[in-house]
């Protein structure tokens, strides 16, 4: 018996400015995510995680750099 | 490292002849630690299809912990590091022209050589749970930065250092390697609580 795995979400309402998606999503990933009353309008994570990335991407810059420099002083 | 990449440093003190070498060193360390990233990158995309954002989060900050204690030396544990140096009769083989490229690809690497602290693992363990599978290479490409930027200042150090004819020029770094690792495994500490605490809480 194959295991079934959610592809896509449907909201109950459009959510309102400003609700972070993250939470209704609770990091699951979903391929796409449809607001009743939008079903024609897909909203992929990759837009849903656009604010967030820069941070991200920024911290994971920051932490291989600071990484490198206790190396100068290995043998 | 620089204990075992010394000719420059411990060379010439003049600071017009280091450019090249340097920026070669650090040009190499980029293209090692971007192959890295590439590697890191396929694991990324693994990791991030199976878990949750949430799950990766305490991942990371579980196995951030383990790595403290291991840096720490608790329970017998030891950071996870080959005890490999990179090869100092490369600049006789390889010429001095070439050398600095295959030093800097092979520390910029990351994993081929030895590690004073487990900072490295866990940027790893981040950079797979967390970045984007395609920005992994560019992510490890600061890792070889660094070390090019800290090279380049030990170079400088050096270069504007009182000469000594007893004291190897690589002393210095080695001597502040004890202080350098507890300064890294705290920061090391700090890092995967906060990990947990920004992305594995439940109120996040």
């Amino acid at each position: 018996m194959h295991r079934r795995h959610a592809v896509g979400l449907v909201l109950r309402r459009l959510f309102p400015p400003g609700l972070d998606l993250r939470r209704v999503l609770r990091g699951r990933i979903v391929r796409w995510v449809l607001v009743r009353a939008h079903r024609d309008r897909a909203e992929f994570p990759r837009l849903v995680h656009a604010r967030e990335r820069p941070v991200t991407l920024g911290v994971a810059c920051a932490l291989a750099f600071l990484a490198a420099l206790p190396q100068l002083c290995s043998p | 490292m620089i204990g075992v990449i010394g000719p420059l440093v411990q060379g010439k003190r003049e600071l017009r002849g280091s450019v090249r070498p340097v920026t070669v060193f650090a040009l190499g360390a980029v293209a090692g630690a971007a192959i890295t990233g590439v590697v890191i990158g396929v694991l990324a995309g693994a990791a991030q299809a199976v878990a949750g954002e949430g799950t990766r989060a305490v991942a990371v900050g579980v196995a951030g912990c383990l790595l403290l204690l291991a840096d720490l030396g608790a329970f017998g544990l030891r950071t996870p590091t080959l005890r490999r140096q990179t090869c100092s009769t490369w600049y006789r083989e390889r010429g001095a022209g070439r050398v600095w490229a295959f030093w800097g690809f092979d520390l910029g690497l990351g994993f081929s050589t030895i590690r004073l602290s487990s900072l490295y693992w866990l940027t790893v363990l981040f950079v797979a749970a967390f970045v984007s599978p395609v920005l992994a290479p560019l992510v490890l490409a600061f890792y070889g930065l660094g070390l090019g930027v800290g090279f380049a200042a030990a170079v400088v150090a050096q270069a504007w250092s009182t000469p000594s004819s007893n004291a190897s020029p690589g002393l210095g770094l080695l001597r502040a390697a004890a202080p350098v690792r507890l300064v890294s495994v705290a920061f090391l500490g700090v890092v995967s609580i906060a990990i947990v605490l920004t992305r594995g809480g439940p109120w996040t």
